[in-house]
């Protein structure tokens, strides 16, 4: 008995990693064996879903800087993707990098300002801004957004379903690896340290300034690759990729999956972008009970999915202290 | 020519006063409180339908509709606060999130309860006052008097009255306010109470002039929050002062620039003020 569940205790971080590699197996091979293109379909998007969730978490679950427009830097640059191969017909790797790049001067025009303010002052700045972006893509520059008809056309890298279904996966397991380390390394240490106590940061000597614009940057350059690549595989950019909805989804996706650590968003994008998928048998009633679930989580588990390994973990660790008396 | 520029200047006066009520329940909650509330957006629209409810489909008259409605979304406020907000009111992100989730959930409510149709409330009062330059209706003038009363009431309540002095309290220090004795849950349960029911008294006075609809609630959300942050967090003339100039430069943005920039330049407006002061024009500095 007690042998077994100390083999448990030590098992857990083998555990992590034989977790990840089953993850990635299955998600190699399920092209091969599912015929519908739907699903995949679903999965892309679940991909790209899951770098802009982690995208956000590195500025606001990580640094602390509340963020209500995320959907501003993911819209900017598929816009500017969509806009600069269809109408200035630039070769769709020279747009890319005008998106990513715009998500950038973006992640700059808004973070310099924003350095200044704090809580719902910098919450609702930063959404006036994602608000202005949305209202020109709507109707004050209609004529180059095209609005809700968007801006059709857009080249891709590759053709087909499942060639984007790889690329996208090898994109997102790379952003959330890269994301991911520099959330583990002192830098993410210094991150955290402003999200707890700014003036205590400042005094231990760190400029907490360059470090809150260096995750506005990171933030605004990810949910640009996100933008970019949605653009170049949905070969259409509405006004979907800059409302108020998708900027919301960036933080319930993270609050479902466990805001602050960067692989919660990416598990709590990749299931609710299904679940969601999934919820249309529920027609009308889809908003209504996805919305409920959040408050549900909000109210009894705040600190998301992956809180409950922790919670599991500690109890174990509880079990097998008691053996042991 | 400045004739027009009166007349539109009125108008948007009169607007702006009913944007002012709406940002004010804002103000209260985030002052007394410290939390984002997004679902004062979503009271907005109860208060419509309400109002819409009791006015049209009981064929009550106006005055009393106004104020059923103001009450009934008080309630609803005050429970809300009590079973949604106060478990977690510490955690600020988390309020956020709730709110707004909590705001689809009763967008959600409304949408089957009263159908996704565009409703109107026909006019409570005809005919026109002559005004430089053209003419007002006198529903607007009388809506923006209502408005200037209640806003009047609110500034006594907050100087003068025992619940007043207490919500002043607790936005100075909450820690403070509770060792001298004040009933900090109450009070801010009351607070939000109260900002929900400005926010529904807004839409009750604005559905006769605008469309009714389930998701109506987001666009004066999104100026309220605008107009708090622009006139300095809490501050009770800024918000007004914000709201009136917002209407102003929303009218003029549509007569002389284009219709469709109209909703945009309050925003550019926030970011500009924003970047020079970060408390905003009325704001203290911290």
């Amino acid at each position: 008995m007690r042998m077994e569940k100390t083999k448990v205790s030590a098992g857990i971080l083998e555990k992590k990693y034989a977790a990840l590699i089953a993850f990635g197996i299955i998600a190699a091979i399920i092209p091969l064996i599912t015929p519908s293109i739907y699903i995949i379909h679903v999965l892309i998007l679940a991909h790209i879903f899951v770098i802009y969730a982690a995208s956000w978490d590195i500025l606001t679950g990580y640094t602390g800087q509340l963020n209500l427009g995320h959907a501003m830097f993911f819209g900017l640059s598929a816009y500017v993707v969509a806009i600069t191969n269809t109408m200035l017909n630039l070769p769709l790797l020279l747009s890319t990098i005008a998106g990513v790049f715009s998500a950038f001067l973006l992640s700059l025009l808004v973070g310099v300002p924003c350095l200044r303010l704090r809580g719902p002052y910098l919450a609702i700045t930063t959404f006036s801004f994602s608000w202005i972006l949305f209202l020109l893509a709507s109707s004050a520059m209609i004529w180059l957004s095209g609005g809700e008809e968007g801006v059709r056309g857009v080249k891709t890298f590759v053709v087909g379903s499942v060639p984007n279904y790889y690329l996208s996966l090898v994109l997102m397991i790379l952003s959330v690896y890269l994301l991911y380390r520099i959330a583990s390394s002192e830098t993410g240490l210094i991150l955290k340290a402003i999200k707890e106590d700014e003036d205590a940061a400042m005094a231990c000597g760190i400029d907490t300034t360059r470090y809150k614009l260096l995750a506005f940057i990171l933030s605004g350059i990810f949910a640009g690759i996100a933008g970019a690549f949605y653009a170049q595989y949905m070969r259409i950019v509405t006004v979907d990729v800059v409302t108020l909805e998708l900027s919301a989804s960036a933080i319930t996706f993270s609050l479902i999956g466990g805001i602050g650590t960067i692989v919660g968003p990416a598990i709590g994008a990749y299931m609710l972008t299904i679940l969601f998928e999934g919820f249309s048998w529920l027609a009308d009633y889809r908003i209504l009970i996805y919305n409920l679930i959040i408050v549900a989580f909000v109210l009894f588990l705040p600190g998301g999915l992956i809180s409950l390994k922790e919670k599991v973990n500690k109890k174990r660790k509880m079990v097998i202290g008691n053996d042991r008396k | 020519m400045i004739e027009t520029l009166l007349s539109l200047t009125i108008n948007g006066v009169l607007i702006g006063g009913l944007y002012a009520l709406a940002a004010l329940g804002l103000t209260i909650v985030l002052g007394v409180m410290r939390v984002i509330n997004v679902s004062h957006g979503a009271f907005y629209t109860l208060g419509a339908y309400f109002t819409f409810l009791f006015s049209i489909m009981l064929g009550m008259n106006y005055i009393t509709s106004f104020l059923l409605s103001a009450l009934i979304v008080f309630a609803i406020g005050v429970v809300y606060e009590r079973i949604l907000i106060k478990p977690i009111r510490k955690e600020e992100l988390n309020v956020l999130i709730l709110t707004f989730a909590g705001a689809f959930v009763i967008e959600e409510i409304v949408k089957f309860t009263f159908g996704p149709r565009y409703r109107n409330i026909p006019p409570y009062l005809s005919g026109t006052v002559d005004i430089p330059g053209g003419s007002v209706d006198i529903q607007r003038v009388l809506s923006f008097a209502i408005a200037i009363g209640i806003v009047a009431m609110l500034f006594i309540i907050l100087k003068f009255t025992k619940i007043g002095k207490a919500m002043r309290m607790v936005a100075e220090d909450e820690e403070v306010a509770g060792t001298l004795g004040i009933n900090v849950d109450r009070v801010q349960m009351f607070s939000f109470g109260f900002g929900a029911m400005l926010a529904a008294s807004a839409a009750a006075l604005l559905s006769p002039i605008y469309l009714l609809y389930p998701s109506m609630g987001w666009d004066p959300l999104l100026k309220a929050f605008a107009i708090v942050i622009f006139g300095g967090m809490g501050s009770i003339p800024g918000t007004v002062f914000t709201g009136i100039i917002f209407g102003v430069a929303e009218v003029l943005t549509g007569y002389y620039i284009s219709p469709t920039w109209k909703t945009v330049v309050p925003f550019l407006l926030l970011i500009l003020i924003i970047s020079i002061k970060p408390t905003g024009l009325f704001g203290e500095e911290e």
